[in-house]
């Protein structure tokens, strides 16, 4: 009976907990991460004393989680696929609605700017179609920049969404981290608290959604956590440690991020994510954003480079050169404020056409004792010291570096957010050409020409004077006259001494001036000088044959010596020379410039090293001294030269000598050349009917001369007056009695020999006194001067010469005498009405200095204002040239020397003594420079002129024929310079074009035409493609990326979803299920009761019957 | 198979913000007419659009660049047309002038018209058009490009470069031209001379009755002629390409209309019929919604 009432209790007992299970599962049906639980039963142990079987009952076996841990991981992996899809796609949508719409893209703005440029070509004149084009180009700039700023406005959304779900996920895998503490505490995950399980599930999905992750769960259910798709990836969470995730993202390229793991102590970078949202928004910077933002940069960069190129081609409307139309950039920021050393980093643009915006990095290695340069988009390197070019860019460092120092380079801005129209006026439009063609009223056969500009002609490559002589250290006129601090010795001419190729030594690029190039001395060898298109123009004649397009020639340039060594005649200013240069075969210097304390400039003498010798030529030559022409007998020294140079220097205002260094080799000597300079006054300023006494004062030297002292009664003193007057004192309390004193002194008698004593003649008369020295008929050791001493009548100490009855004419003599005197430093001489002040030969060139005066100068130091030149003139009297070797006897180092810079390359070839090309030892030196404006073939005018199937191209101001060849029939086009003329037909006889700049710009569309055909150009960008081409296939890329995203969340969105059923499928609460169970539960809880009550029943029967 | 409670609704809620956010795309195509509102909802075709949309602003402007072209080209062809007149008329005066018979005194009279003739022909040569261009300056189209000098001799200053406008992707037309291609010099004595100097020699040769040089200004002024003949021709082939290159631009430009009407348009047949199939799914997912409530246990255990 017992047992029947026991079994009975174990069965209500096991269905109240069912029960209980059941309703719990009720409870939970909607709670998110909620695992089915069940009750499991089982029968109890049987009693095995007793032969026959009978049940013990049921007992409550558990509560089992229905838990598939396979639904589960599909289900986190298709969570952060889902996730990663749903992010890339809402970002890309928007980026494809900003650059596809034709409102905000560029397409239709490319499209205006052309339409306008269009219509500016067909109407040039117009202001309207000019005012147009400048809002379209304006225009395009704005969506530029309107697309650039929605660009940065994703790049911080995304960004902002990644710091977020980088913070939540920190903060879950800290959750899982707690939670793994809890379930450690427990060997079997059977074991542990099913909520502890559900909420780890829970958290592990929130990650899920915010980076694909892999989990491992152990035997007491904890979890670890591994970034990517194994657990071989790094571990974000291992037992009951978390690590700490961080996102860092390049400033500028926004396809560019970085993740790392406990940043702040051991840091570790996570690979790429590619899942959760996480992953879903870098695929979409890297793939989207940072695509679409390099496209638009390179786009910006490439069309602002290729408009302002053909921009700056033209004029406007006013013949003003054309500027850039765009403000294209970039400009950099440079960071090295962790650096240890003290270097700095200035980056220049050198060239705007290459300069890419683009980051760099910039390191420096002692090891090497270099900087590399690395640029961070393509990982292209280059090394070296302090000044580094790259990529059209300048890396200038100044200051010590440490090992291992960087400098970060970053673009300022993104081209595309910076573009911009730099002209705003409609005038400023340069849409004409330059450079005009017309043709010859007469012509007979061609009678049309387009006149184009165009890069320089194809040549081969010839190094140029810069490579050959890489230091250029003492341009002419730039030397240093500074002593080295240590040996006390001036820098002499310090040259480098290079073996030259047979063949061009090098050319020498246009706009290089002050030339002076030499071969070494007694080599025996020459320098000739051509332009490229075959015009020799210096040296010994060379055969026709040296121009050759393998040395450096244009292609089918033929030889000329029409301006073989010629200068112009200054008395009848033609010209002779080649387009009027200037140059010479021989030596050449000129004054340098130097600034002194207070920022003045101050020329400094010319000097020409090397002057010693004596010349060995036979027959005069000439040497040029500020154009002035001296010549020089035949062999004479140095000295002889300096003396010839210095008898002319009241014309050529230069003064010679040689400075001999007795302690260093002959050839440091040098020829000085200094300014002789001077300081003048009219002779009439020396006043002496009004004035009592003439002085000035030079170098701190008064000079002065007189006939009279005066001192009025209004001068005196109360009492008794003193004044001491050649050395003796004299009192006195009234003028009267200083006049009898000092009449006192008279001698009327000539004293032979001179006699020391004081001689006054002192007259007095309404109320003055006046002194004079008497000195006529007096022969005196001290004649004429008077030297006033301390006084008590207000009278300068001073020393003075005197005379009785002086004249302008007189004084002036007696002061050159003065300033005349041995160890003066000065020389002065009255030249026609003017008094005139010089240093001594042996100072010339040093500044005087001109103290108080009473001449009328001004006060101050008179430096020299003049330039000095000196030159080799190219042939001697006689018209030959001279032979190199008479200097080279001097000592002169020469050769090819020109000041002026040329404004097209030119090609130096090595001449032996028989005329034919050599190689040589070059040395010399340069400036670089750019090619004067005047002289570029653009702004000048020539005559195109055509004979017997040549042309020949005459330079219509010099009347210089630079170019002469055979014309080419086939593309019937003429270049120079950086024009080309193609004529519309075949020319005839005596046809001719003028070729000259455009002096009517307004009907002119020449240029505005080649910006609108950009809209075709496929050179502008590295693709091949036109600008619009490039964007379509932005818009498309970007239309394929939003298809492709579109596809893969629908697809993820399936896989999510079975998953998600798979997973409900076991773990998921069903509530008629639940209901079904709750019946049934109640069902046997009411039989077990039953059972209970029969066995009460049976027992009360049993009772009954007892 | 077993289904979860919350599984059946999430499904039911999935399919009707789908058929949701399938009305708000069709009311925005209704809307706009277009297969489109925004371009993400047309992603891999907005690019096309794009391209087409501005290849018809580009035939547009070559539409207009063509008229622009017209207006100078026509004037070109009035004004060498009026100066073939002349040429006409020169060509009768020097074959009569070249008879050994006239009289001095209407050799004078030719004189005096071929000197008008010139000053006409001049005149020509500075023609300007509509658009206040000088038409035989080439480039250099702001100024008068021949100038009567003094001493009766003409001086051409315009551009030897003709003033060329795109009237479509690879095409050029000149709207003005250098005057001594259609105002040509002619080859005489074997040297060229122009052709205002031709008909100087011929004044000076009926003022001074030189019959030689009558005979020669005959032969000069047939030169002159076929040179303004050659350049009526030139012109006239020119105001055809223009012709050819209208037609053509609207051809084409039709044919991008169409083609992006087929891209862009919307076909509102059929999307009415889908809006009609997204409301009857609508309506069928929100009945099926209340029928499976009534479906619970629950409610039949009650």
């Amino acid at each position: 009976m017992s047992d029947l009432i026991g079994i009975g209790v174990s069965g209500l007992s096991a269905y109240q907990r069912a029960l209980a299970t059941t309703s719990n599962n009720i409870a939970n049906l909607q709670t998110e991460g909620y695992v089915r639980q069940r009750a499991v039963l089982a029968s109890s142990a049987q009693d095995g004393s007793s032969t026959i079987s009978i049940g013990a009952g049921v007992r409550f076996a558990e509560v089992q989680r229905l838990y598939d841990r396979f639904a589960e991981e599909n289900l986190q992996r298709a969570t952060s696929g889902l996730e990663a899809e749903q992010g890339m796609l809402k970002e890309l949508q928007a980026l494809q609605n900003a650059i596809g719409s034709s409102e905000a893209g560029l397409h239709g703005a490319f499209q205006d700017f052309f339409d306008s440029a269009r219509e500016l070509e067909a109407s040039p004149a117009s202001a309207g179609s000019r005012a147009g084009f400048l809002a379209k180009a304006e225009g395009l700039a704005a969506r530029f920049r309107a697309l650039a700023s929605t660009a940065s406005n994703l790049d911080d959304g995304t960004r902002a969404q990644i710091d977020q779900a980088v913070g939540e996920t920190n903060t879950l895998l800290e959750q899982i981290a707690s939670l793994n503490a809890q379930l450690l505490k427990r060997t079997s995950a059977s074991e542990q608290p099913m909520q502890l399980l559900d909420q780890r599930d829970i958290s592990i999905r929130e990650i899920t959604k915010k980076l694909g992750v892999t989990v491992v769960i152990g035997q007491s259910g904890a979890a670890n956590i591994y970034a990517g798709d194994s657990a071989s990836g790094a571990a974000l969470v291992e037992n009951g440690r978390a690590r700490v995730m961080s996102a860092s993202f390049d400033p500028y390229d926004y396809g560019k991020s970085e993740f790392v793991l406990d940043a702040k102590s051991q840091p570790v970078v996570l690979p790429g994510i590619r899942s959760g949202l996480i992953g879903g928004l870098i695929r979409f910077r890297r793939e989207g954003l940072g695509t679409a933002s390099n496209k638009l940069d390179e786009l910006a960069l490439a069309f602002g480079r290729a408009v302002n190129k053909i921009h700056r081609q033209g004029i406007d409307s006013s013949g003003r050169p054309g500027e850039d139309l765009f403000y294209v950039g970039p400009r950099f920021v440079v960071d090295g404020a962790a650096n240890g050393g003290s270097a700095r980093l200035g980056v220049t643009v050198l060239d705007p056409e290459m300069v890419k915006s683009t980051s760099y990095e910039m390191k420096f290695s002692s090891a090497l004792g270099k900087w590399e340069v690395r640029n961070k988009s393509t990982g292209a390197t280059t090394t070296g010291a302090d000044s580094i070019e790259f990529e059209g860019l300048q890396f200038s460092v100044q200051g010590s570096a440490r090992d291992g120092d960087t400098f970060r380079v970053t673009p300022e801005n993104h081209p595309a957010a910076t573009l911009a129209t730099l002209i705003k006026d409609g005038s400023q439009v340069a849409s004409a050409g330059k450079l005009a063609v017309r043709a010859g009223v007469s012509n007979t056969g061609a009678t049309a020409a387009e006149m184009t500009l165009v890069d320089a002609r194809e040549k081969t490559a010839v190094r140029s004077l810069a490579e050959l002589l890489p230091s250029p250290k003492s341009p002419i006129g730039e030397q240093s006259f500074t002593p080295d601090s240590e040996t006390g010795v001036i820098d002499p001419y310090q040259d480098t001494a290079v073996a030259a190729r047979t063949g061009p030594i090098a050319f020498i690029p246009a706009g290089y001036s002050k030339i002076a190039l030499a071969t070494a001395i007694g080599e025996g060898s020459e320098l000739a000088v051509f332009t490229r298109d075959g015009r020799q123009i210096s040296g010994p004649k060379m055969a026709g044959t040296i121009v050759d397009e393998k040395y450096g020639f244009y292609a089918g340039s033929t030889y000329s010596d029409a301006y073989l060594n010629k200068l112009d005649d200054p008395d009848t200013d033609a010209t002779e020379s080649y387009l009027g240069l200037s140059f010479g075969r021989g030596v050449t210097a000129e004054s340098g410039r130097q600034t002194d304390v207070d920022g003045q400039v101050i020329l400094t003498p010319a000097r020409l090293f090397g002057a010693s010798g004596v010349s060995n030529s036979a027959s005069p030559y000439t040497l040029l001294v500020n154009g002035h022409e001296i010549a020089i007998g035949s062999n004479l020294s140095v000295a002889q030269v300096v003396s010839a140079i210095n008898a002319q220097k009241a014309t050529t205002g230069v003064v010679a000598r040689v400075d001999t260094r007795s302690t260093t080799a002959t050839t440091d000597d040098s020829l000085i050349l200094s300014a002789y300079h001077d300081v003048q006054f009219p002779v009439s300023e020396i006043d002496v009917v009004n004035s009592d006494r003439a002085s000035v004062i030079v170098n701190g030297a008064e000079y002065s001369a007189g006939w009279r002292v005066r001192i009025a009664d209004g001068d005196l003193a109360t009492g008794i007056n003193f004044i001491e007057l050649n050395g003796e004192r004299y009192s006195f309390t009234s003028l009267s009695n200083l006049t009898a004193q000092l009449n006192a002194k008279k001698v009327s008698n000539t004293a032979v020999p001179p006699v020391e004593f004081n001689v006054f003649d002192a007259t007095y008369s309404s109320g003055t006194l006046t002194v004079k020295v008497k000195d006529t008929g007096l022969q005196l050791q001290n004649k004429g001067f008077l030297k006033i001493g301390a006084n008590s009548v207000g009278l300068t100490e001073r020393e003075d010469f005197f005379f009785e009855t002086p004249t302008s004419g007189g004084v002036a003599s007696k002061l050159v005498s003065l300033m005349n005197a041995p160890q003066s430093g000065i020389v002065a001489s009255t030249f026609g009405s003017n008094f005139v002040i010089t240093n001594t030969d042996s100072l010339a060139g040093n500044p005087i200095s001109i103290g108080l005066n009473t001449v009328g100068l001004e006060t101050k130091t008179y430096f020299n204002a003049a330039d000095i030149t000196l030159d080799t003139a190219p042939t001697n009297i006689n018209g030959d040239p001279v032979p190199r070797s008479v200097l080279g006897s001097l000592g002169f180092r020469s050769g090819f020397v020109m000041r002026e810079a040329a404004a097209e390359d030119l090609l130096v070839f090595g001449v032996n003594k028989d005329g034919n090309s050599t190689a040589v030892s070059l040395s010399g030196t340069y400036q670089e420079g750019e090619p004067p404006a005047a002289g570029l073939p653009e702004a000048r005018a020539y005559t195109l002129r055509f004979v017997s199937g040549n042309y020949s191209l005459t330079d219509d101001q010099t009347g210089t024929v630079v170019a002469q060849q055979a014309f080419d029939t086939t593309t019937r086009t003429v270049r120079y310079g950086n024009w080309a003329v193609t004529l519309k037909a075949l020319p005839g006889d005596g046809d001719t074009f003028t070729v000259l700049p455009n002096d009517d710009a307004k009907g002119d569309n020449r240029v505005i035409a080649l910006i609108a055909t950009l809209q075709f150009d496929r050179q502008m960008l590295s693709s091949g493609q036109t600008v619009q081409s490039e964007y379509e296939d932005l818009v498309n890329r970007i239309g394929v990326l939003t298809v492709q995203a579109e596809v893969g969340r629908d697809a993820q969105k399936i896989v999510f979803d079975q998953a998600r059923e798979s997973r409900d499928r076991v773990s998921g609460v069903n509530l008629d299920e639940e209901l079904s169970d709750l019946l049934r539960y109640q069902q046997a809880y009411q039989a077990n009761a039953q059972v209970i009550q029969t066995a009460s029943r049976l027992f009360d029967t049993l009772m009954q019957r007892l | 198979m077993r289904v979860s409670t919350s599984m059946i609704y999430q499904q039911l809620t999935d399919k009707l913000s789908e058929n949701a956010e399938g009305m708000k795309i069709l009311q925005g195509q209704l809307s706009t007419g277009f297969k489109y509102s925004s371009p993400s909802e047309a992603a891999d075709l907005v690019g096309r659009v794009q391209a087409i949309e501005s290849r018809l602003k580009t035939l547009d402007a070559d539409a207009k660049s063509v008229s622009r072209v017209k207006v100078g080209v026509d004037t070109q062809a009035r004004a060498i047309e009026t100066a073939a007149e002349l040429t006409d008329r020169l060509k009768e005066l020097a074959f009569q002038g070249s008879n050994s018979q006239t009289s001095q005194t209407i050799l004078n009279s030719y004189a005096e018209e071929v000197a008008s003739i010139k000053r006409s022909l001049v005149d020509l040569a500075n023609a300007k058009d509509a658009d206040d261009r000088y038409v035989f300056g080439g480039v250099r189209s702001g100024e008068p490009p021949y100038v009567l000098n003094a001493d009766g001799t003409v001086s051409y200053l315009g551009s030897g470069t003709p003033l060329r406008v795109r009237v479509n992707d690879v095409g050029y037309e000149d709207v003005t031209v250098p005057g001594p291609s259609v105002w040509k010099s002619v080859e005489k004595d074997g040297k060229a001379t122009d052709m205002f100097a031709i008909l100087d020699q011929l004044e000076a040769a009926y003022k001074s009755g030189d019959l030689a040089g009558r005979a020669q200004g005959l032969a000069d002024i047939e030169g002159v002629a076929n040179n303004i003949g050659l350049a009526i021709a030139r012109t006239g082939g020119v105001q055809q390409r223009l012709e050819i290159s209208e037609r053509l631009a609207q051809e084409t430009s039709l044919r991008a209309q169409e083609n992006l009407a087929s891209i862009k348009d919307l076909d509102f047949a059929a999307a009415l019929a889908q809006l009609q199939k997204q409301q009857l799914l609508m309506e069928a997912t929100q009945s099926l919604m209340g029928r499976l409530s009534q479906l619970s246990l629950l409610e039949q255990m009650r």
